[in-house]
C-alpha cells in the first residue's frame, strides 16, 4: 500500500512538473474531486454492506469522542511545541495546528486574518498532513490500533483519506472515522479564528 | 467539502439495500485500490505544477513540514494513549 501511494504521488509530481501545460492540469479540480465523489460512493456501499456496522453506532460514541478529542489535543499540543521550535507566537502555532488537514480553509482563513506567510504555511502544513496521513495509516494500523490509525488523518477522515482509512482497518473504524471526521470539520472555522484572536 | 461526503451517504443508503456477495465486496475493495492510486497521482500534479510549493520549500516549507509531522505524531500518540490505558482498565 505505502508503496502503491509514494509512487502515485511521485508520478504525479514529475507529471505536474514537466507537463504543466495540459487538459489534465487545467481539469485538475474537477477531476480529482470527481474520482474522490466515485471513490467515497464506493466507500458508503462497503459501510452500508455491513448492517451491524450501521446498528451499533451507539456504542461508538465513545470511540469518535476519544478520537475526535485526542486530534483536537494532540494537535493543539504539536502546534505548540513547532512553535516554541521556531520562535513563533503562541497563537500562530495553535491556529494553524487547528486546521486539522483542512488546507484550503486554515490557509484562507490565516492568510485575512494573519498574514501571506502565515496562511501559507498553514495551507502547506496541512497539505503535508494528508501526505503523510496516506503514508502513516497502513503503518498505524498495523504496529499499534485501528483507532490511532485515524488520528493523522483529522479533518480529512471524512473525505480525501477515508478510503486509505476503509482499506486498512475494518468498517467499524471507517464509521468512527467518517464521524470524527464530520466533527472536526466542523470545529475548524470556529478554532482557528477563535485560537488566533483570543491567545 | 461537504458536497463530496453527501455521496458516502448515498452509497451507504444503497449498500445497504444492495445483494452483498464475497466477490461483488472483493471488487468493491478492489475498485478503492483503484480509486486511490488515481487520486493520488491528481495530488501529485497539483503539486507538481504549483511552482510556488516547488520552488518556495525553504523555511516556510521547513515549519510547515514540522507543523505537520507534530500534529500527526501527537495525534496519534494521544489517541494511542486513551485506548492503552482504557484497555488495560477493563482486562
Amino acid at each position: 500500500m505505502t508503496i502503491i501511494v509514494l509512487f502515485s504521488v511521485s508520478l504525479g509530481i514529475i507529471f505536474g512538473m514537466f507537463f504543466s501545460e495540459n487538459t489534465i492540469v487545467y481539469n485538475l479540480d474537477f477531476l480529482s474531486q470527481t474520482t474522490l465523489a466515485i471513490l467515497l460512493f464506493s466507500v458508503g456501499l462497503d459501510i452500508g454492506s455491513n448492517k451491524s456496522t450501521l446498528s451499533n453506532i451507539k456504542d461508538k460514541i465513545y470511540s469518535i469522542m476519544i478520537v475526535t478529542l485526542g486530534v483536537v489535543f494532540g494537535s493543539l499540543f504539536g502546534g505548540v511545541i513547532t512553535a516554541l521550535i521556531f520562535d513563533m507566537k503562541l497563537n500562530e502555532g495553535l491556529s494553524i495546528s487547528a486546521g486539522f488537514g483542512w488546507y484550503s480553509l486554515s490557509g484562507v482563513i490565516l492568510t485575512n486574518m494573519g498574514n501571506a506567510e502565515l496562511g501559507s504555511i498553514a495551507f502547506l502544513s496541512n497539505i503535508f498532513r494528508e501526505l503523510i496521513t496516506f503514508l502513516i495509516v497502513p503503518l498505524v494500523a498495523v504496529k499499534l490500533n485501528y483507532l490511532s490509525a485515524i488520528g493523522p488523518a483529522g479533518a480529512t477522515a471524512m473525505d480525501t483519506t477515508l478510503p486509505i482509512i476503509s482499506t486498512n482497518t475494518d468498517s467499524n473504524t471507517t464509521v468512527v472515522a467518517f464521524v470524527s471526521g464530520v466533527l472536526l470539520t466542523a470545529l475548524v472555522p470556529i478554532l482557528v479564528p477563535l485560537l488566533y484572536t483570543i491567545i | 467539502m461537504w458536497s463530496i461526503a453527501v455521496t458516502v451517504t448515498l452509497g451507504i443508503v444503497l449498500g445497504i439495500f444492495i445483494k452483498w456477495t464475497d466477490n461483488l465486496k472483493k471488487i468493491n475493495s478492489k475498485f478503492q485500490i483503484l480509486g486511490l492510486t488515481i487520486l493520488l497521482f491528481f495530488m501529485g500534479v497539483s503539486i507538481g505544477s504549483n511552482p510556488e510549493i516547488i520552488n518556495d520549500l525553504s523555511l516556510i516549507g521547513l515549519k510547515a513540514v514540522t507543523f505537520s509531522l507534530s500534529t500527526v505524531l501527537f495525534s496519534v500518540l494521544t489517541i494511542f494513549t486513551i485506548t492503552h490505558i482504557l484497555r488495560r482498565k477493563s482486562s
